[in-house]
């Protein structure tokens, strides 16, 4: 099933630790395109820490991460996001005084160029990017549900909506790989559902997603592959049926005692 | 569509027909300068311990004095707090030492304008003031840009006592007579025979001021809509999240900063010139602070909210001027007030 499919994103024996604490360790897993995968574990697991050095928030302390063969421990955040790795926040990171739309047109900034002259003297390349930025960006807007709100400044969205917005702000930067933290937490069942119509539309749209989710249900319905932590480490790693079954999964859930729906 | 594609031209009229009527407003402006009004106010603004004891405090008039000066003053003023709002406004850099880039504006004009040799007539003939601009805007920038490069890592509060420091270093170090250049405490005078001819009248430096002050509001509006300008914002909300989205955060830092060097400096040049001197006391602290105040008062980021806070801020020293040292208690309390009515300020954007 997943026979000669291009590796997107290769971790490979990541550790990362925070003085004495060990958030991630020696975690090795592959994402392939077209991908979704699942990132789940208990509280603590390190799953937000995965991310953080995968977009370069964190420097790993061991171990390594790619990105089409291509190492991303040296690079920075922007750089990473430059290559094709675009992510939203556990808790939302929205330009909060901005509006809508120009959120939506800073996840642009990669795929536009215009300088400061070009602005100041009204130039072409200036006009066209503005022109096409908004039309992009009001695209964006109606893939995922906010048509009608790009004039509404950031902050006084709805939270359902402001989850929606970060994911039309990292899909503007027409990302190969999407990283979802924790998109569905908080979330009405209604809202949950269309979310994950949503995820299942992006990668429709050949961008491959890697999520992290502590809703069971949700994680079982929509992804292909699950990778599990539990104090940093990974215990398990399978298609949805075989995590559903796996003891030291459940070991794992049931011994933080959180109502996860695993067994 | 059409409706729509109405209300924008008739928009775009309006605003057209703004920028006009500031621009006739500005050219008109001399011709009703100076203005001035004298009222009698008796005793009034003694205060009542004072009249009590049957003591006066001899102010018995009030006068408001407002010359084209002023008017000068304004539109230097509105050019720096355009570069500061760069730092500020645009990007959320605290610069507490702006002035002091000002005064490098100012100094290297000054050195210039007194460097020309005298000539048979014992008088400096030195026509190309005009050649110097670009220097002491280069000057600022230079030294912004070094230090943005070692202090702009830092965060919010350090950021501002970095350029607070700054600031006083420079204004004790132009009053120590760096380099043997800058004339120690009695800074460096412009007199009459140096002074280029072009500014043997006030207004020529009131028009140039003016159009200089309206070019700067045009590039911080151009540039606030643009990729650059969004960068900036992005930046002063969630550095991490301008991150994520391919923003090189320092890189974005240095640009917003270094570039108020340009203003910084540009506006430095002329208020030399509208001083006919170079001194260190113009270069105080609480300086700095003014432009802060205008840029803050006027809503930071807001270019329109920020110029006209920046000009309604100058006259109203000004105005106030007759309350002798009551001037700045008032100005404390309307500031304080200001901050709790309106903390986005005059034309800000409302929200967190
Ligand atoms: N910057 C940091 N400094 C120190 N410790 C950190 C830092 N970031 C994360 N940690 C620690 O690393 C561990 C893993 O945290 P992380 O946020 O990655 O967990 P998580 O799996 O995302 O949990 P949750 O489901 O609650 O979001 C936690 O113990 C956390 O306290
Ligand atoms: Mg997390």
């Amino acid at each position: 099933m997943t026979e000669a499919r291009e590796v997107v994103l290769s971790v490979q024996n990541l550790t990362r630790r925070f003085g004495g604490l060990v958030a991630v360790a020696e975690v090795s897993f592959d994402v392939l395109a077209g991908e979704i995968v699942a990132l789940i574990g208990p509280n603590g697991a390190g799953k937000t820490t995965l991310f953080n050095v995968v977009t370069g928030v964190y420097q790993p302390s061991e171990g390594d991460v790619f990105y089409l063969d291509e190492s991303l421990a040296d690079l920075q955040p922007h750089e990473i996001c430059r290559r094709g790795i675009a992510r939203t926040f556990q808790n939302i990171r929205l330009f909060n005084g901005m509006t809508v739309l120009e959120n939506v047109m800073i996840g642009r900034h990669t795929r536009t160029g215009a300088g400061l002259h070009d602005a100041l003297f009204g130039l072409r390349r200036h006009r066209h990017e503005e022109k096409d930025g908004r039309e992009r960006a009001r695209h964006l807007l109606e893939f995922v549900g906010l048509t009608g709100q790009e004039a509404t400044i950031a902050s006084d969205l709805p939270y359902g909506h402001q989850r929606r917005l970060e994911i039309a702000r990292a899909l503007a930067s027409e990302p190969k790989l999407l990283l979802l933290d924790e998109p569905a937490a908080g979330l009405t069942p209604a809202e949950k559902t269309e979310l994950k119509e949503l995820i299942e539309a992006i990668r429709g749209h050949g961008i491959t997603v890697l999520l992290i989710e502590h809703d069971m249900k949700f994680v079982m319905g929509i992804s292909d592959r699950v990778v599990v932590l539990d104090y940093g480490r990974k215990i398990a790693e399978g298609i949805p049926e075989e995590i559903r079954r796996n003891p030291a999964v459940i070991e794992a859930y049931l011994g933080t005692g959180a109502e996860t729906g695993v067994a | 569509m059409t409706a729509e594609g109405g209300i924008v031209k008739r928009r775009k009229l309006g605003k057209a027909a703004a920028w006009l009527g500031v621009i006739l407003f500005l050219a008109w402006l001399p011709s009703f300068l100076p203005f001035s009004v004298e009222w009698n106010i008796g005793s009034w603004l003694d205060p009542i311990w004072l009249r009590l004891f049957g003591h006066s405090s001899g102010i018995e008039t009030y006068r408001i004095d407002i010359g084209l000066h002023h008017a000068t003053l304004a539109a230097l003023f509105v050019i720096m707090a355009m570069g500061l709002n760069l730092s500020i406004g645009f990007a959320g850099l605290l610069d507490l030492g702006f002035i002091a880039f000002v005064a490098i504006g100012a100094y290297i004009m000054a050195i210039e304008l007194t460097r020309v040799p005298l000539n048979s007539d014992s008088v400096r003939v030195f026509s190309a003031w005009w050649a110097v601009i670009p220097l002491c805007i280069f000057g600022a920038v230079l030294v912004r840009v070094a230090l943005g490069a070692t202090c702009l890592r830092l965060r919010g509060d350090y950021l501002a006592i970095v350029t607070l420091g700054f600031g006083e270093i420079t204004r004790v170090a132009l009053k120590n007579d760096l380099f043997g250049l800058t004339g120690g405490p009695d800074g460096i005078f412009l007199s009459p025979r140096v002074m280029p001819e072009f500014f043997s009248d006030p207004e020529p430096l009131y028009y140039l001021a003016a159009a200089l002050a309206l070019l700067s509001c045009f590039t911080l509006y151009r540039w606030k809509n643009s990729r650059a300008g969004r960068a900036w914002e992005a930046v002063r909300e969630d550095e991490v999240a301008a991150a994520a989205c391919g923003i090189n955060v320092f890189r974005a830092k240095i640009w917003a900063y270094g570039l108020g060097g340009v203003f910084a400096g540009l506006a430095g040049a002329l208020y030399a010139l509208h001083n006919t001197t170079a001194h260190p006391t113009d270069y105080d602290f609480i300086e700095s602070v003014k432009v802060v105040v205008m840029v803050v008062l006027g809503g930071m980021g807001s270019i329109a909210g920020v110029a006209f806070g920046s000009v309604v801020f100058i006259l109203l020293l000004e105005v106030l001027r007759g309350l002798a040292h009551y001037r700045m208690l008032i100005f404390g309390a309307t500031l304080v007030a200001l901050m709790v009515f309106r903390p986005q300020g005059l034309a800000g954007r409302a929200g967190k």
